[in-house]
């Protein structure tokens, strides 16, 4: 939660964020087509940060250190990167391994880079009765103690889903965009604030 | 009744002899036609009489018979859940609510793609959380022996099916209050003590009003108050008892009364506590507070035409919610809050220490052939050749046989290739081979064509039709000398024919000069107009050798 203390440090736009609390992304999944087949074995020989187990997974699960990201990579030419924290720094891995691949003698491309999932998260900082919530927007909630300790929100519009927890932790999951997951939290705030825990 | 016109009020309507509508007050006539309504018969294509028209399904029209034995069965099932799991023998209404619910489902094809005992369960679960009957989903897993998580998405996804309209909740919040009774017979084996259900209802109202009980199982938080009730009243009962009958871990046993003995209820005796709980729930009941953020006259629960009471709920749902949990109002903050709490204190303190904050700079040019990208940085992540052999040893002993699969996989990819240009050679021979068929067969044709020597032959075997009509002998010797030269061989043959000829001509002569003196006259005719036809028509010399195998026949016998 360290960019969280750095973003809070900064002053909020509240015409953006009537709430003053900014979502902080926590992880981005993108895919891009490097349109050429590829030599798995090849790749995880030469390459020291590649790990390949074709009993297991039937792709190459390549590392980097900065920025801090996972990609699969398939040989068929389709990559996935996923754990960077915003959408350039997600664009700038994606390239650095397509580099990666191409210095080891594949005639790689960069071509449909395409963000596919945000995940972002936040603290509302005050502990959330979500029976209430459960009860008053029964058509959207799901709240299961059995199952899961907190209650799964289906927005409609934006289409995302949000997870509430009692402790005032939100996560916000399936935007496609930045502005999604913004949006979706300003619309469940003043909610979450009407089942938030009153003292006396 | 039909109406009249004239008397003005509806009368009785007579159809006489099935004849016009009449008005049996003043006989006005009311409808002056008669359709007839029963059912007409027509001849179909086989000739046999059936009925006009169709006949349409409707609801009414009843089911297959392989849905009712489905429904059967599942009937069946249902029973034998509620029974396993003693949800009560006399409870008929549950099978009845859980057999509907399993009838929706098949109706939806939920059943299909899902294990049978899963959407049983499901449906089953979802009836006792309507009964709110003490029946966790974890019970159904054990008996199953399934994943309660599997059992658990199955569940779900039957009540996101059987939300018909927008909201219409078909389900019901959990309250852990329930299942005390329950676990309070299993913990005593059957004996009912209530006082020690009393207690323990009244830890669970504390634990709700301390914000215990949100996002918890609702097992966990009946274990922790039944031990702690059952302590209090003097009864002896280790945890593992109490983790056998609620089904939950020892260690998360042991959290919920770590966190239940942070509260103040903790530090009173179980009187004070009964007390304690009576005197709230008493004030809860008068205090209600007005809505500051939903509009005033608007519900936001399932009953929209409900006036709201609090919090957009109407009467009866704002009831369950304050029953099921403790309210917005007083109490402790969760422990996961406090958790919470205490680890933005920790940030806070560490932060002040460090206040480093790393920018990166961003790249504004993107080139499609990456050359932007720093390769001194990418230079760490490439192997030594020596790293790549040993690494090579390492795979193949870890991946035998993978070379192998690889190299089928692309001589699979190369086959299907060859087999398609075999497909096209294998034509082209084809067409060549019927090419070659056709000129051995023009070949053949044309060997068996007659040779132009058979003109001669024609002439012969025609000359010896004619002999019956008494031809000419000096030309027909005439011929025959020719024949001898080119054929020597036939000439014997002709010799013995003719001579038995001649002596069938002569019988012949005798008797046409007896009857006629005109007759040789048109024999001659005919002699002169043969020639002419022979020479220019090929048929007859190809017809005239059949006939001279014919006659080759003849001399053999």
């Amino acid at each position: 939660m360290a960019d969280q203390g750095t973003e809070g440090s900064q002053p909020v736009d509240l015409t953006k964020h009537p709430s003053g609390i900014v979502p902080t992304l926590q992880n981005i999944v993108s895919t891009v087509n490097l349109d050429c087949k590829l030599d798995l074995k090849a790749i995880a020989l030469q390459a020291r940060n590649a790990e390949y187990n074709p009993k297991r997974f039937a792709a190459v699960i390549m590392r980097i250190r900065e920025p801090k990201t996972t990609a699969l990579i398939f040989a068929s030419g389709k990559m996935v990167c996923t754990g960077a924290k915003s959408e350039h720094l997600s664009k700038l891995a994606a390239r650095k391994y397509a580099r990666i691949v191409q210095k080891l003698g594949f005639p790689a491309k960069f071509k449909d880079f395409k963000i596919q999932n945000i995940v972002g998260s936040c603290d509302v900082k005050f502990p959330i009765r979500l029976e209430g919530l459960a009860y008053s927007h029964s058509a959207f909630s799901s709240y299961e103690p059995e199952l899961f300790p907190g209650l799964i929100y289906r927005m409609k519009l934006p289409k995302i889903v949000l997870l509430i927890f009692v402790s005032g932790k939100i996560v916000i999951t399936g935007a496609k965009m930045r502005e999604e997951t913004y949006t979706a939290f300003e619309n469940i705030y003043p909610v979450l604030r009407e089942f938030r825990k009153v003292q006396q | 009744m039909v109406w009249c016109k004239h008397c003005g009020k509806n009368v009785p309507g007579i159809r006489p002899y099935d004849a016009a509508l009449s008005c049996d007050l003043c006989g006005r006539i009311l409808e002056n036609f008669n359709f007839s309504t029963e059912v007409t018969f027509v001849k179909n294509a086989a000739g046999q009489s059936q009925a006009s028209g169709n006949i349409l399904k409707s609801v009414q029209s009843g089911m297959s018979s392989s849905r009712e034995r489905i429904i059967r069965k599942a009937t069946d099932e249902l029973m034998n859940l509620r029974d396993a799991l003693g949800i009560g023998d006399d409870r008929d209404d549950v099978i009845v609510m859980a057999s509907n619910f399993f009838r929706i489902a098949l109706d939806h094809n939920f059943t299909k793609g899902r294990s049978k005992e899963l959407v049983f369960s499901s449906c089953l679960y979802l009836t006792c959380r309507q009964f709110k009957l003490a029946v966790l989903l974890i019970d159904f897993s054990s008996y199953l022996r399934v994943s309660v998580y599997d059992l658990g998405s199955v569940y779900l996804q039957l009540c996101d099916m059987l939300y018909i309209t927008e909201n219409h909740n078909y389900e019901k919040l959990v309250d852990p209050s329930i299942f005390i009774p329950r676990f309070s017979n299993m913990l005593l084996k059957g004996a009912h003590n209530n006082k020690l259900v009393l207690t323990a209802t009244h830890i669970i109202a504390s634990m709700k009003r301390d914000w215990m009980q949100t996002g918890r199982k609702p097992s966990g938080i009946c274990g922790a108050a039944l031990y702690t009730a059952a302590l209090s009243h003097g009864i002896k009962c280790s945890k593992t008892d109490i983790v056998n009958i609620v089904h939950i871990c020892e260690a998360t046993l042991t959290k919920r009364l770590i966190e239940f003995g942070d509260t103040e209820a903790a530090s009173l005796t179980a009187d004070e506590l009964s007390k304690t709980e009576r005197e709230k729930e008493t004030a809860a009941l008068r205090s209600k507070r007005k809505p500051n953020f939903y509009k005033e006259g608007v519900v936001l629960c399932m009953h929209q035409d409900c006036k709201p009471v609090d919090y957009g709920l109407c009467e009866s749902c704002y009831d369950e919610f304050m029953t099921v949990s403790g309210g917005l109002e007083g109490g402790s903050d969760p422990p996961a809050f406090q958790r919470a709490e205490k680890e933005r204190m920790e940030e806070k303190a560490s932060s002040e220490e460090n206040d480093k904050q790393v920018n990166l700079d961003g790249h504004s040019d993107e080139s499609s052939t990456l050359s932007d990208v720093d390769d001194r940085e990418l230079d760490c992540y490439f192997r030594t050749p020596e790293e790549v052999r040993l690494v090579k040893i390492f795979f193949d002993h870890e991946n035998p046989g993978y070379d192998e699969k690889e190299a089928a996989k692309k001589a699979a990819g190369l086959n299907a290739c060859n087999n398609a240009s075999n497909i096209f050679e294998a034509s082209k021979a084809a067409a060549a081979k019927s090419r070659k068929e056709k000129r051995q067969q023009r070949a053949e044709e044309e060997k068996n064509a007659p040779p132009p020597a058979t003109g001669i032959e024609a002439v012969d075997s025609m000359v010896k039709r004619k002999k019956f009509r008494d031809i000419n002998c000096d030309y027909l010797e005439e011929l025959f000398d020719a024949s001898v030269e080119k054929s020597p061989k036939r000439s014997k043959t002709e010799t013995v024919m003719e001579k038995k000829k001649k002596e069938e001509h002569e019988i012949v002569e005798n008797e046409q000069e007896e009857e006629d003196y005109a007759a040789p006259y048109e024999q001659d005719e005919e002699d002169y107009a043969a020639p002419y036809e022979m020479n220019t028509d090929k048929k007859f010399y190809e017809s005239e050798v059949e006939e001279e195998e014919d006659g080759y026949d003849f001399g053999l016998y």
